[in-house]
């Protein structure tokens, strides 16, 4: 399926910190990010999940087992595709919603399973390393990793630049638009 | 190409355009049509996937407009009529007694004249001013512009990045914010566009150094703008019927004769004071029968009558040949009578003060009659 030219639906973005860029080369096995933990994590769920819900097409249901207790969760998800120097790669991303110990969080499962690490970007400046997910209206979903000065130009299209500008000026760690809808986080 | 664009197009060339032409040839309506295009709003982008750009969701290409007035994000319009009492403070800036509540008597204030608003708007990052000075010729210009007179061109201007360049030229201006004299030049992005009747009674002639720095754009009075507004074939009819039959003879009749008048006030007065088409386009639409369209035209040569007696005034023989009204023509309702006045020869043109609907076609059949 051609996905060149079709309309932008959604856009995340994620700024990569020290402890994420492990996550994505399945380094991560400090307390900061999250035991070994190899999920990239959104706050808070009640924004991020339903806005994952509209972009993966996918449920499928789990039993989960906590300190003894079993419940059902939605886990959500849907091909990927990214762009690497040798071609186009692809792979099913999954979202799972938050655990016990880490509430309000739901998650991209096992980042590092996509060799993502060599993609990431380091600010020339000192801004913000992005990792980037968009959903174009044929549904088709792709990665990207880009900088904070890299969104400061002109070179994007203004729509997503200015929303990249007002989610770095509120300094949280991830942020979403959903042209469909025209939800948004943060709510600036 | 339309006009506007045309003129949009020489702004972004050359900064500063003069738009010149009769009455009636459209330039207000070109004015306003410039305005809104330069006003326009990109259209609400829609993000597009682009693989081989280089972001992934780069910026397009939204807008038609040229140059630098494209590239900014905001663009204003700033509009204003020069007339005789136009001074420089309403232009750039100056002192003038302040006489806003809570203001002492005596007390002054420093205006911030309309160019100074435009040209302040235009400095700021990403921004594009254009001021529309309408009937530029009405005013004392040279003494409204001032220093501003030579910075206002083009090459003269600040750098595209707001810096001066080697030929930036600054002129004297009191600063709005504190009163002290400061040296200011005007910024890349701000375009002047002004109009003016070439011909008309209280008018001044343009300083030959001040004309200079705009780059004219003439406007002619052009009857194929009304053959398409009055529905009528591209090419004049050869012969007009003695009696009209439809709103279309009526029409053509009225286009020959404007031709024609016009062709002859060019020949009497100069072609700068023949007459716009927009004289007959008073309608939006076009007549639907035989009878508005008699109504219609009757009521337009009012306004052609009074524009010739104008150009004409005092100059009877001079408005009797605009009249066809010398050549005897024996359906024409104006007629060349020579008279006396005591021993002197006087001439007169008579006729009636009025033209109604029942007279206007056998009116314009005599108008539109060449010379044999």
């Amino acid at each position: 399926m051609s996905s060149n030219g079709q309309a932008i639906i959604r856009v995340l973005f994620q700024n990569i910190e020290d402890g994420d860029r492990r996550k994505f080369e399945a380094r991560s096995n400090d307390s900061a990010t999250g035991g070994g933990a190899r999920d990239l994590r959104f706050r808070p769920e009640d924004a991020f999940l339903p806005f994952f819900g509209r972009m993966f097409p996918h449920k499928r249901y789990e039993t989960r087992n906590s300190k003894g207790v079993k419940s059902q969760i939605e886990v959500l998800s849907g091909t990927v595709t990214w762009t690497e120097p040798t071609g186009e790669k692809s792979a099913t991303m999954e979202v799972w919603p938050a655990t016990n110990a880490r509430p309000n969080e739901c998650r991209i499962a096992r980042i590092s399973s996509f060799g993502l690490y060599g993609l990431i970007k380091t600010d020339p400046s000192g801004g913000r390393s992005v990792f980037m997910m968009f959903q174009q209206a044929n549904n088709a979903i792709r990665l990207y990793f880009t900088t904070e000065t890299s969104l400061r130009t002109g070179n994007w299209d203004p729509k997503i630049r200015k929303f990249a500008a007002e989610w770095i000026a509120d300094g949280s760690k991830s942020a979403f638009l959903d042209l469909q809808t025209m939800e948004r986080y943060p709510r600036v | 190409m339309s006009k506007a664009q045309e003129i949009l197009e020489l702004l972004e060339a050359r900064r500063n355009v003069l738009l010149a032409g009769p009455p009636g040839t459209g330039k207000s309506m070109l004015l306003s049509e410039v305005a809104r295009l330069f006003e326009s709003r990109r259209r609400s982008s829609t993000p597009t996937y682009d693989p081989d750009a280089d972001v992934p969701i780069p910026a397009k290409p939204m807008s038609t407009l040229p140059g630098d007035i494209g590239a900014a994000a905001h663009r204003k319009v700033f509009r204003c009529v020069l007339h005789q009492s136009s001074k420089h403070r309403d232009f750039l800036t100056g002192m003038m007694p302040d006489v806003r509540a809570g203001q002492p008597p005596g007390s002054f204030r420093i205006t911030e004249g309309i160019l100074y608003r435009a040209s302040e708007f235009a400095r700021q990052d990403d921004h594009a001013a254009l001021l529309i000075i309408d009937e530029i010729n009405r005013g004392p210009t040279v003494q409204v512009f001032g220093g501003a007179i030579v910075a206002m061109e083009a090459d003269k201007r600040l750098g595209a990045d707001g810096n001066p360049t080697p030929e930036t030229q600054y002129f004297d201006l009191i600063n709005p914010a504190d009163g002290e004299l400061i040296e200011y030049a005007f910024p890349s992005r701000l375009y002047i566009l002004a109009a003016m009747n070439q011909a008309d009674v209280s008018v001044e002639p343009l300083d030959v150094a001040f004309l200079r720095r705009w780059t004219p754009y003439s406007l002619e009075p052009d009857s194929s703008v009304l053959r398409g507004h009055f529905g009528l074939s591209a090419t004049p009819a050869a012969t007009l019927p003695a009696t009209p039959s439809t709103a279309e003879d009526v029409s053509e009749a009225a286009i020959q004769a404007f031709e024609a008048v016009n062709a002859r006030i060019a020949l009497g007065r100069g072609p700068e004071f023949r007459i716009g088409h927009g004289v007959l386009m008073a309608g939006k639409s076009r007549p639907a029968n035989l009878t508005d369209a008699l109504d219609y035209f009757a009521t337009a040569w009012r306004t052609i009558k009074n524009h010739i007696d104008e150009a004409f005034f005092g100059d009877v023989r001079g408005t009797a040949i605009i009249l066809n009204a010398d050549r005897g023509i024996a359906e024409n309702p104006y007629s060349l009578e020579e008279t006396s006045f005591g021993e002197a020869p006087r001439a007169m043109i008579k006729g009636p003060v009025i033209i109604d609907a029942s007279q206007v076609y056998d009116l314009f059949l005599a108008l539109a009659k060449q010379a044999d």
